[in-house]
């Protein structure tokens, strides 16, 4: 498998609370450490508001234009407005048109109220990121995308594929059958499917990865956060569940969570023909834990080493 | 005031991922334990919980949980029904009824643009579980509903989705999809010069479509926008209704929770309560492996690796224990908070939920301290 790092872009997903931002953080951390120039960013930013991503750079919120935000990541909020004019002036020749298209308070109303077209926006712009080029070279190499928490994801997948079937033919349709091929090329595009060893986080996790692969969007990796190893072998373990008979001894559940969720992650990397990435942390802030895991990606090409497994 | 669970209606909302149907299913199952006849609505519900209930999804009406099944939870005699509803399903329904004539109403659902509508319009989710709210409140076959709001960014999406729906209901938006032909003098030019823009943006067809759907689904999202206002008149009655928000104990679902906390109180919504779900409880009367290595040397290995474990679930506990305190300290003295401890994959099976019902129902039937 191409490592992630030569990737153009990497959608970082998985449930609210399994540490994605954190993740996100870390493998642009790890990827400007091997001298990548990279961005991160994030959707669903709300201006004004503290971002968790941009926090883990001491940040409030992610810088409105390009800049370093540290450690040799750039940033960059995307916005729903850029990507219309980004969109607009890529679909429409005619430059009076944009401007008459965008001084028009009441179509930017439209589009902003219009969810559909706010995502197309988002879209556009984060495209715009990844293939924007600079005396002649690429202005970022690798994108890393904190996506949003929820079922949003999928939403956002799906959405080109939502509007070409809606509006079937006319420039609209033209511009996202281009970001659709984008999106759905291996060699451009990971979906990092972050997920907790856990039971019903990797199952989240799992139907989260069909979905995505259904819908044509190539799954990187499946990254587990707040991973322990089992420690004990079998012998082991029975003893200490003969002693936990005796009385309630603390640590079983965790290690027995440990045990069971080993096998459901295997699973699930073989299902969705993705690498295994695992990595350990305490209960520390945010910026601690990106840093934390950013140093257990070695150096070289992308995640790997011991925590790795299952590459195909 | 009105016990809450003898209240009409009772909403739940939350971030999405906080487990915000399960909670809202407990509840239902525990005001039906009661004698209450429950509706439980849920708008785009998970795969799971209609199979965990037994019904299925996008039906016309909602359908009772089987005698056998309420039984299984000694609960016979129970009345518990369940709708769960895809978000474009529910605006049919609602076009059905809302639209002036039959014509109208067909030409509209085979409109391309309203068969997406739940994914074009922001708002249109909440707005639609408003409406089915509305009918069902006013028809009198449930003493109480139970709303599952639909799955959202944040907790608040629930208050804001009207007014979402105002802005796009805003004349000069409206105005945009006005046919040209149904316009003169200024408006007109004004109006050929938008055509322009859009059939150079959308494309000729799409264009016409556009004007279709706003042409025909402006009257019904009026008449939408009117029963929300007069369902809200109800949802800020305590007397008729209690709100409870879902958070989980991580930092960013608690600042969520705070922003609906203070929302709620400017706007006047009756909180009930706020429920802190997932949580990581310490056991206080376990041993740590390490005092047991003296007793069991031949397990120094063992324990010591274990002891590792041991920490991470302090260190969790005592995270979520400081999580609820925060919440708490937030909540004051005007609402219950009520800590359920994480139930992994239990929480998908109906057995499970009932208890958590009864748990959420002592809780919550505790009289609160005001100052």
């Amino acid at each position: 498998m191409q490592s992630l790092f030569d990737k153009r872009v990497l959608l970082v997903t998985g449930k609210g609370g399994v540490g994605k931002t954190s993740v996100a953080a870390a493998l642009a951390i790890a990827a400007a450490r091997v001298g990548r120039r990279v961005l991160l960013t994030e959707l669903d930013a709300e201006p004004g508001r503290q971002s968790s991503l941009a926090g883990v750079f001491g940040l409030r919120e992610l810088p409105a234009k390009r800049r370093e935000i540290g450690e040799g990541v750039y940033g960059e909020m995307v916005r729903a407005r850029t990507g219309h004019e980004i969109f607009l002036s890529r679909i429409l020749k005619v430059r009076p048109l944009i401007r008459a298209a965008l001084a028009s308070k009441s179509l930017s109303r439209f589009l902003e109220a219009a969810p559909s077209f706010t995502e197309m926006g988002v879209y556009s712009h984060v495209i715009d990121l990844a293939v924007r080029e600079k005396k002649g070279e690429l202005e970022n190499e690798l994108v890393v995308i904190d996506m949003p928490a929820t079922g949003h994801m999928i939403g956002i997948a799906e959405l080109p594929e939502l509007l070409i079937s809606l509006l079937e033919s006319g420039p609209v349709v033209r511009g996202l059958s281009a970001v659709r091929e984008f999106v759905a090329d291996p060699d451009k595009v990971a979906a990092c499917v972050v997920t907790l060893p856990e039971q019903l986080p990797i199952s989240e996790a799992g139907e989260l990865a069909a979905e995505l692969q259904q819908r044509g969007v190539p799954i990187g990796a499946i990254l587990v956060n707040r991973w322990r190893r089992f420690p004990f072998d079998e012998e082991q373990w029975a003893a200490l569940k003969s002693l936990e008979n005796a009385g309630e001894l603390a640590g079983m559940h965790r290690a027995r969570g440990a045990r069971d969720s080993e096998a459901a992650l295997q699973r699930l990397s073989v299902r969705t023909h993705a690498p295994l990435y695992r990595f350990d942390d305490t209960a520390l802030t945010r910026a601690e834990v990106a840093r934390h895991i950013a140093d257990q990606i070695p150096a070289g090409d992308g995640p790997s080493g011991a925590l790795q497994e299952g590459d195909s | 005031m009105t016990p809450l669970f003898e209240r009409q209606v009772l909403v739940c909302c939350g971030a999405g991922g906080v487990g915000k149907t399960t909670v809202s299913t407990a509840l239902a199952l525990e005001c039906a334990r009661r004698g209450q006849r429950v509706l439980v609505l849920t708008i785009d519900p998970s795969r799971r919980l209609a199979e965990t209930l037994g019904v299925r999804r996008n039906l016309d009406a909602p359908v009772a949980i089987s005698a056998e099944t309420l039984d299984s939870l000694g609960m016979s005699g129970a009345s518990l029904d369940a709708w769960m509803l895809d978000p474009q399903r529910v605006s049919e329904i609602t076009v059905d009824r809302l639209a002036p004539n039959r014509e109208s109403a067909e030409r509209l659902k085979a409109n391309r643009m309203f068969r997406n509508v739940s994914a074009m319009i922001a708002g249109m989710q909440e707005y639609t579980a408003m409406e089915a709210l509305h009918e069902f409140s006013t028809a009198g076959r449930y003493d109480t509903i139970v709303l599952d709001t639909p799955p959202a960014r944040n907790a608040l999406a629930f208050l804001d989705g009207p007014e979402r729906l105002e802005r796009l209901l805003d004349r000069r938006i409206l105005a945009l999809f006005e046919r040209a032909e149904h316009t003169s003098g200024i408006r007109r030019a004004a109006a050929e010069l938008i055509a322009r823009v859009m059939t150079a943006v959308f494309g000729e067809k799409n264009w016409d479509d556009l004007q279709e759907f706003f042409e025909l689904f402006a009257p019904i999202l009026e008449q939408l926008r009117q029963n929300a206002g007069a369902m809200w008149e109800r949802l800020d009655n305590p007397e008729l209704t209690g709100f409870l928000v879902v958070a989980s104990p991580l930092a960013e679902s608690v600042a969520d929770c705070e922003v609906f906390i203070q929302e709620a109180s400017s706007r006047r919504i009756p909180l009930a309560g706020v429920v802190v779900n997932r949580v990581h409880v310490g056991h206080p009367e376990a041993v740590m492996p390490r005092e047991l290595i003296a007793a069991r040397p031949d397990l120094r290995v063992a324990l010591e690796r274990l002891e590792q474990f041991a920490e991470d679930e302090a260190l969790i506990a005592a995270r979520d224990a400081a999580a609820i305190h925060d919440v708490q300290a937030r909540v004051g003295a005007n609402a219950h908070v009520v800590a359920l401890r994480d139930r992994g994959a239990g929480a998908a099976m109906l057995s499970v939920l009932a208890g958590v019902g009864r748990e959420l129902g002592e809780a919550l039937d505790r009289p609160l301290r005001r100052s």
